[in-house]
């Protein structure tokens, strides 16, 4: 376990809330776009957030002085996360589509 | 019940199956850790323990002996170390029998009396006083600390149990500790369960505690 | 919900809503306790040796737990009926272990309240004070728990395995069973304190961050159906997918609490990952929730219960916040050796039980006063607005407040002083951490407030818009008067 310099928490504190607050921006932004509440053209920003998302991420695991490996396998992790509101979306629709069709009602 | 489902993601017996599974094998991973660390938290013998052998929860004869802490370069932390033998209430030969029966009764003193609703054992309960995890080694108990001289007493464990008996003659801050009717006999089986719990290997919480004057004898 | 119209024809409803009752009237203890804690942190003088800090704060925290588990068995004996179309299995027995649990909970709070402690023995453990947060009831009165929860067990299974037993109960069931089982955890003395926290926190975490979770998970489910008309078989296919990443990441997130407790440094790793996940299906509801309330807008079917759908919406935003965004801010094994312990807990506390389980269970209530009088919708009232707004303001501002007393705890205490006795007092006495408890207290006022109005709507919403109702149906003959609830399929 590190010892932290507490010149660093601030950063730590801010940037693991900025982590899971962009992650629900690049999340919601997303399934906006795809249910047609937001135009395509929004989707730049949508990975814009994922981006923003990932660099704060970055700079908690600097400032907790993560080692080389966990920062590698963290920003792994955020390739994960990129493709995880797909995945949630496909489903949600898969299972709308599968109930709300038509001869369903 | 179920219609045939068009694929197998908007299958309500797929994704029972699934969550069945993921629970299980989640269930089964925290019990088959549970098992290790039962056997890893689970007290030393204090033949053990004279034989310097390695573990994370002292025996309760752990009174017997001086605790300090030193720095493990390997774990980055510091570690508990049981040192020479040191008198606690003028004696330093608890049996294995006498010890146990003190922890055991300052571990129920602790609980009737609530304890843990203001201070914190191992960083657990409330925020309302301090920490007592490694109270035992607070240089605040020390002979540098202000509480052995406003006891009129000469050592940690005395200081401490005359004043946890009568804590509002002993004032020290606006936010007081409150009587809480604790006999002579129930403050020293207390102040040996916070000499246990200071024993713990607490993976190095809390932080820089031994940095501290006075505090263990870190290096 | 005070009154004795009532137009439900269960039994097993009539039994929900004195559960409900009771939950409210511990609820307003939860936060009386809470203020007076509150204020003690102010002016350390207000109640010593009177009622202690420690007795305010014992109170607070276990009429919060007895409130939700409360509201949850009530709205369990709500749906129950609704689910599978049969009058509750038992319902005597039921209505019997109402009198015998209230009674129970009645004597220990006092007991707490007058006795608070004891001496040093196992008699102060079986009839006085546990001595273990949240689990501070006596040993006898665990056991009286554990009873009771055996013959809710067996009402709700019996009447499912009778009845229709749809997708909802079957998660239910399960949970439920889980749940009570969790308890017999921490029902034994040890004298050594590793031992006793690592088995404290299965019940604690297993409760509050896996199998409460996914209870709220289902009868979220139930109440969308209600309110919004949501699918019936969407809701239960994804109960299931929720179910799965709930306890996926859950179980094993129990690893956030064994960092510093004398366990092995395994749990360092083991509890970064899984509570690292543990956001992960709230996005994942997240997500849901948008696309819903995207194909939603466009449709004629409208929100037949406004007040619970407000207090849904609560419930999906403040847990992510609360358990979210305020539990990855501190659960990093780095960072939380110099916050476990802090203000930092509480801060997270409030919002996360908040937002995840009192919004949720005020929303059932919500649905119990709709059903109680027979409307087929149900509007804010001004009082009902009021509460909602003062009660999350309230609480946001109280999360808040603990933030930076928990922020300066940690540089202070921790960093500089190494959480030492002089670095606890150094932090108490900043002007930081003063400040904040200031504020805390004035916000835990505002959420008093709230509590106020919210209870003043739950007693008067219902005969007011009956009468509204029946206003509007004298004025229209024409109009059909049954507005019995439909039974779900």
């Amino acid at each position: 376990m590190p010892y932290l310099d507490s010149s660093s928490f601030l950063t730590i504190f801010v940037s693991a809330a900025l982590v899971i607050l962009f992650g629900a921006a690049y999340a919601g932004t997303f399934t906006m776009i795809k249910i047609e509440r937001l135009r395509d053209y929004m989707m730049p920003l949508a990975y814009s957030f994922w981006g923003l998302q990932t660099y704060s991420l970055w700079v908690l695991s600097v400032h907790i002085k993560s080692d080389p490996f966990t920062q590698k396998v963290l920003m792994g992790a955020m390739v994960g996360y990129l493709i995880f509101p797909h995945i949630v979306y496909f489903l949600v629709q898969r299972t709308h589509d599968a109930c709300e069709s038509p001869e369903s009602h | 019940m179920e219609e045939r489902p068009t694929s197998v993601w908007s299958s309500t017996r797929f994704w029972r199956k699934s969550a069945g599974w993921v629970t299980g094998v989640s269930a089964l991973l925290l019990i088959w850790l549970s098992v290790d660390t039962v056997a890893q938290i689970s007290m030393g013998t204090d033949e053990d323990m004279q034989a310097k052998k390695p573990m994370r929860i002292f025996p309760s004869t752990v009174i017997n002996h001086k605790v300090t802490y030193e720095y493990d370069a390997k774990r980055g932390h510091e570690v508990p170390v049981i040192g020479e033998k040191e008198a606690f209430f003028g004696r330093s030969d608890y049996s294995p029998e006498e010890a146990d029966a003190l922890l055991r009764h300052g571990k129920l003193t602790v609980q009737a009396k609530n304890c843990m609703s203001c201070h914190t054992l191992l960083g657990n309960g409330g925020y309302f006083a301090p920490d007592l995890t490694k109270a035992w080694l607070d240089p605040a108990w020390s002979e540098s600390g202000p509480y052995m001289a406003m006891t009129g007493t000469a050592t940690r464990e005395e200081a401490m149990a005359k004043f946890m008996m009568h804590p509002s003659t002993y004032p020290t801050h606006a936010r007081r500790m409150p009587e809480l009717g604790i006999t002579e006999d129930e403050a020293k089986a207390i102040v040996a369960f916070l000499k246990h719990m200071a024993s713990i290997d607490t993976n190095g919480f809390p932080r820089n505690f031994a940095k501290m004057n006075g505090g263990v004898n870190a290096k | 919900m005070l009154s004795k119209h009532s137009e439900v024809k269960w039994e097993s409803q009539k039994l929900a809503i004195n559960y409900f009752r009771v939950a409210i009237i511990l609820f307003l203890a939860n936060l009386l306790f809470g203020l007076l804690a509150a204020i003690q942190y102010m002016y350390p003088n207000f109640l010593f040796e009177i009622i202690d800090f420690s007795v305010n704060r014992t109170l607070h925290i276990n009429a919060l737990v007895v409130w939700l588990l409360y509201a949850m068995i009530g709205s369990v004996y709500w749906l129950l009926p609704e689910e599978t179309g049969i009058e509750t299995v038992g319902i005597g027995i039921g209505k019997l272990l109402f009198y015998v649990l209230t009674g129970a909970i009645a004597v220990v709070v006092l007991v707490i309240l007058i006795v608070q402690v004891g001496a040093g023995n196992e008699t102060t453990i079986w009839f006085i004070n546990e001595g273990r947060e949240y689990l501070e009831a006596p040993r006898w009165a665990d056991i009286g728990i554990v009873v009771v929860v055996l013959g809710f067990l067996a009402n709700v299974f019996l009447t499912a395995f009778k009845g229709t037993r749809t997708g909802i109960l079957t998660v239910l069931m399960f949970d439920l069973l889980a749940l009570a089982g969790l308890y017999l955890a921490g029902m034994f003395f040890t004298k050594n304190i590793a031992m006793d926290q690592f088995w404290w926190w299965w019940v604690v975490h297993l409760w509050v961050e896996a199998t409460w979770e996914v209870y709220v998970a289902a009868v979220v489910g139930w109440g969308l159906i209600k309110t919004i008309g949501a699918n019936r078989k969407i809701v239960e296919m994804w109960i299931w997918i929720e179910l799965a990443m709930l306890f996926g990441s859950g179980i094993l997130g129990l690893g956030h609490h064994y960092f510093w407790i004398g366990t092995p440094e395994y749990w360092w790793e083991i509890g970064a990952l899984f509570s690292a996940l543990e956001p992960v299906p709230l996005v994942g509801m997240f997500v849901h929730v948008i696309y819903d309330w995207g194909k939603q807008a466009g449709k004629k079917h409208g929100v037949s219960n406004k007040p619970a759908f407000a207090w849904f919406v609560v419930n999906t935003f403040g847990n992510f916040l609360g358990a979210g965004v305020w539990g990855f801010m501190h659960t990093l094994p780095q960072i939380n050796i110099y916050t476990h312990g802090t203000q930092w807990t509480p801060a997270h506390g409030h919002l996360a039980f908040y937002g995840a389980y009192a919004a949720i269970l005020i929303g059932m209530m919500y649905i119990a006063v709709q059903g109680k009088y027979g409307l087929k919708e149900m509007r804010f009232t001004a009082a009902g607005k009021w509460g909602i707004t003062l009660l999350t303001l309230g609480v946001l501002g109280m999360t808040m407040a603990l933030t930076i007393a928990g922020y300066q705890q940690s540089m202070i205490e921790r960093a500089e002083f190494g959480a030492t006795w002089q670095g606890y007092f150094a932090a108490q006495n900043s002007r930081w951490m003063l400040q904040a408890m200031g504020w805390r207290l004035a916000m835990g006022v505002v959420t008093m407030l709230g509590f106020v109005l919210l209870f003043k709507d739950l007693l008067t919403i219902g005969p007011r818009l009956k009468a509204e109702e029946a206003a509007g149906v004298t004025a229209n003959s024409g109009a059909a008067s049954t507005i019995a609830e439909p039974a779900q399929a």
